[in-house]
């Protein structure tokens, strides 16, 4: 196992808040230590039969509602089916699969600095055994996981070279998404109009080439139409999203929190609250869960809802959030704090997510701490009311375009489906 | 092409999706997908290896390796599964899609579209036989499955790396089995992976070079042409047959210029059996020979033998 692996799991074990988490830490490392052994000398059943029992019988003791509790068993499962070069590769590339859903279960967890090791351990072992395709598939979600642990140089590093094996393997769906990974870099460190032009190739060029690509693209495109100001383009491009999402429930999770923030920033934040609710209490991934969560964060402290506001800090605060959104959190509890009158603490919020948008290369959250610091400066002052000062100001449009009525229908459809398939809304 | 569908319902629905309802015939047991293929020829088998039995993945292989036919595994990761598909990966040459994956549905389109021709694989094997048997064992099984199922390195490096020698050593081993190049042969594994859905279905010839790896339709059209003589359009409205296929590129992958030089040093390598496989191979229709010659003469070095057996 790398240094850095093991770094990461002592690390998980270490500030493991529950025994859950560390049994489940604890059955990570002995699995990749088995995969170790696996890989170096073939699945012997005299010398590995009996440890991975011993692994199996640790993991089925895993409470049921663990997310990588399955992932880990499937590990176990191929494992015997692996066969040194030049056997058949169909055990190997199957012990990749499934240790890309550990992959896959750690992220969705949200312990993106473990699923990132696990990732980038896959594509170098998938690219030495030739298994192009499984190293492309590893290299785009490394860039993913290295983006939220706001690791810049390796994620641009993964996405590109995920670029370069979807491309030669004809893999054009991993290709183009590398690339709307390598677009939505650029946007977060403010790059604008570099996104666009990135988004707007890959979108032509999926098109004709691999139009299972397009949604993806589009909804990045959303993302920067909204952070460029251009609410309503956003909010169409999200519904064209949700509409092209099908069967896909990862990207409609994702189109539907998008939809929300799109809807928020121009002027409908109780569209967008029900639409979060949705996603809070459906979305199969953590990880989108606490997006939304984060997303009616935001919403309450800007509506001054102030019992919302506490029980959504206090869950929040419970959350393994990533860089980002520990920068996002403590920025918009300055907000909350700010519009209920208490400045010292929105100051200590305020220089808490200044330091950690430096630390991680945030240019934009930095932006709007700054701008926050001159908002909470202007109303003690000014000796104002702070609750008048809203840190976003929400207005409401007196007539809405067609698209944005579009986009309000699609959201109640949504809701109305989610109500009938009895969906615990109330969760939240 | 037909498709013969054993599958769990959400899997089959995903099938039919990607290929259309008509075109995929739904099998209710693995007896009655054994019984079908005795019958039919010339189809894909679309197989969800957890419901076969091993012995049921024994008899498809048995089944498979006498009628050309193209597998592929839409294979959850389960131990139950896993036996059925090693028997499968050792036996036919099944390709394999696993559930869970980020580009799962893409990477299911992609295998269920672009399904290699066998016939054009196995002729072209046929053909080259006595090149290829004058390969180093590695090498020699790379570019056999390479050529029968399509399914291999996509670039010279790789090539190497998995015939685990050197760039250079591969080079000189093709010259010495009277290729005239790496770049040419995996030019010949996509073509082969690619005939059918070029020259019998209707998707948009960019898409299908997209799938096969090429940035562009232009980029694909460039082995095409370089080894059967047409450009993918031209082959879809008058499509060769597999064998005519295997002729013509069977003859312009082998240097031309240097056939009956090379065949001393290639004698060397094979019994006498092989060497009439390799004279009926020389003796490929002469139209198609005097265009690859009228090519290759151009392009190809000329090596005297006694310089390609002190290179030895």
């Amino acid at each position: 196992m790398t240094t850095d692996l093991l770094r990461c799991f002592f690390e998980s074990l270490a500030g493991a808040s529950s025994k859950q988490a560390f049994a489940e830490m604890k059955a990570g490392v002995a699995v990749m230590e088995l995969y170790d052994s696996v890989k170096d000398s073939d699945f012997l059943p005299e010398v590995h039969g009996s440890a991975l029992a011993r692994i199996g019988r640790d993991i089925r003791k895993i409470r049921e509602d663990s997310t990588v509790k399955l992932s880990l068993l499937t590990v176990l499962d191929v494992l015997p089916f692996w066969c040194l070069y030049p056997g058949p590769a169909v055990g190997r590339s199957a012990t990749y699969a499934a240790l890309l859903q550990y992959g896959y279960a750690l992220a969705a967890d949200a312990e993106w600095h473990l699923a990132k090791e696990i990732y980038a351990r896959v594509a170098i072992d998938s690219e030495l055994d030739h298994d192009l395709n499984t190293s492309a598939q590893a290299r785009f979600a490394a860039g993913r996981a290295y983006r939220m642990c706001a690791d810049w140089d390796h994620s641009a590093a993964s996405y590109s070279r995920a670029v370069e094996l979807g491309t030669e393997t004809g893999d054009y769906f991993i290709a183009f998404r590398a690339e709307v990974g390598q677009a939505n870099n650029k946007r977060a460190r403010g790059d604008l109009p570099g996104t666009e032009r990135q988004l707007s190739s890959v979108v032509r060029r999926a098109k004709q080439q691999c139009p299972e690509a397009v949604p993806h693209a589009i909804i990045a495109q959303a993302a920067l139409a909204n952070a460029a100001g251009n609410h309503e383009r956003a909010i169409d491009l999200a519904r064209r999203t949700l509409e092209l999402a099908g069967d896909d429930d990862e990207l409609h999770a994702q189109a539907l929190v998008d939809i929300a923030n799109f809807l928020a920033d121009y002027g409908l934040p109780a569209v967008a609250k029900e639409a979060l609710h949705i996603v809070a209490a459906t979305a199969p991934e953590q990880s989108l869960r606490t997006h939304a969560l984060l997303n009616l964060f935001f919403l309450a402290t800007n509506t001054t809802d102030l019992a919302q506001f506490k029980t959504l800090r206090c869950r929040l605060e419970s959350l393994s959030l990533t860089p980002r959104q520990r920068t996002q959190f403590a920025l918009f509890s300055a907000q909350g704090l700010r519009n209920v009158g208490k400045f010292k603490e929105a100051y200590v919020a305020l220089a808490h997510a200044r330091q950690l948008a430096e630390e991680h290369n945030f240019f934009q959250l930095s932006f709007d701490a700054d701008t926050e610091a001159t908002r909470l400066n202007t109303a003690e002052a000014a000796g104002r009311d702070p609750k008048t000062l809203s840190s976003s100001p929400v207005y409401r449009r007196p007539t809405l375009s067609l698209a944005v009525r579009r986009a309000v229908a699609a959201v109640h459809s949504v809701s109305i489906s989610a109500t009938v398939s009895c969906s615990p809304l109330t969760a939240v | 092409m037909k498709y013969l569908a054993l599958l769990g319902a959400p899997a089959l629905v995903r099938t039919q999706t990607i290929l259309g309802p008509t075109a995929v015939s739904i099998m209710q047991s693995s007896a009655e997908l054994i019984a079908a293929l005795d019958a039919q020829a010339d189809e894909c088998i679309v197989l969800d290896p957890s419901l076969l039995t091993p012995s049921d993945a024994k008899k498809i292989a048995v089944r498979a390796a006498k009628y050309p036919v193209s597998i592929v595994a839409y294979a959850s990761l389960t131990n139950e599964a896993m036996e059925a598909c090693v028997i499968l990966a050792r036996q036919t040459n099944a390709r394999f899609v696993f559930r869970g994956s980020a580009n799962e549905r893409a990477a299911l389109a992609r295998t269920l579209i672009i399904a290699p021709e066998v016939e054009l694989g196995d002729a072209l094997v046929a053909r080259l036989s006595a090149h290829i048997s004058a390969l180093p064992r590695e090498m020699n099984e790379t570019v056999t499955r390479m050529l029968r199922t399509g399914v291999g390195p996509t670039s010279s490096e790789g090539l190497a790396s998995e015939s685990a020698l050197a760039r250079r050593s591969v080079d000189r081993w093709l010259t010495r089995a009277g290729f005239r190049s790496g770049h040419l042969l995996i030019g010949a594994s996509r073509i082969v992976l690619g005939y059918r859905a070029i020259t019998s279905s209707r998707i948009p010839l960019k898409q299908i070079a997209a799938m096969l790896g090429y940035t562009s339709q232009r980029t694909m059209d460039s082995p095409l042409q370089s080894l059967l003589g047409v450009r993918s359009s031209r082959l879809r409205r008058f499509p060769l047959s597999a064998n005519v296929a295997a002729a013509i590129a069977s003859e312009r992958l082998v240097d031309a210029e240097r056939r009956t030089v090379e065949r001393d040093h290639v004698d060397v390598h094979r019994d006498s059996d092989e060497r009439d496989t390799s004279d009926e191979t020389s003796h490929a229709p002469l139209c198609l020979s005097l265009a690859a010659r009228g090519r290759g003469a151009n392009t190809a070095r000329a090596v005297p033998a006694t310089m390609q057996k002190s290179r030895q």
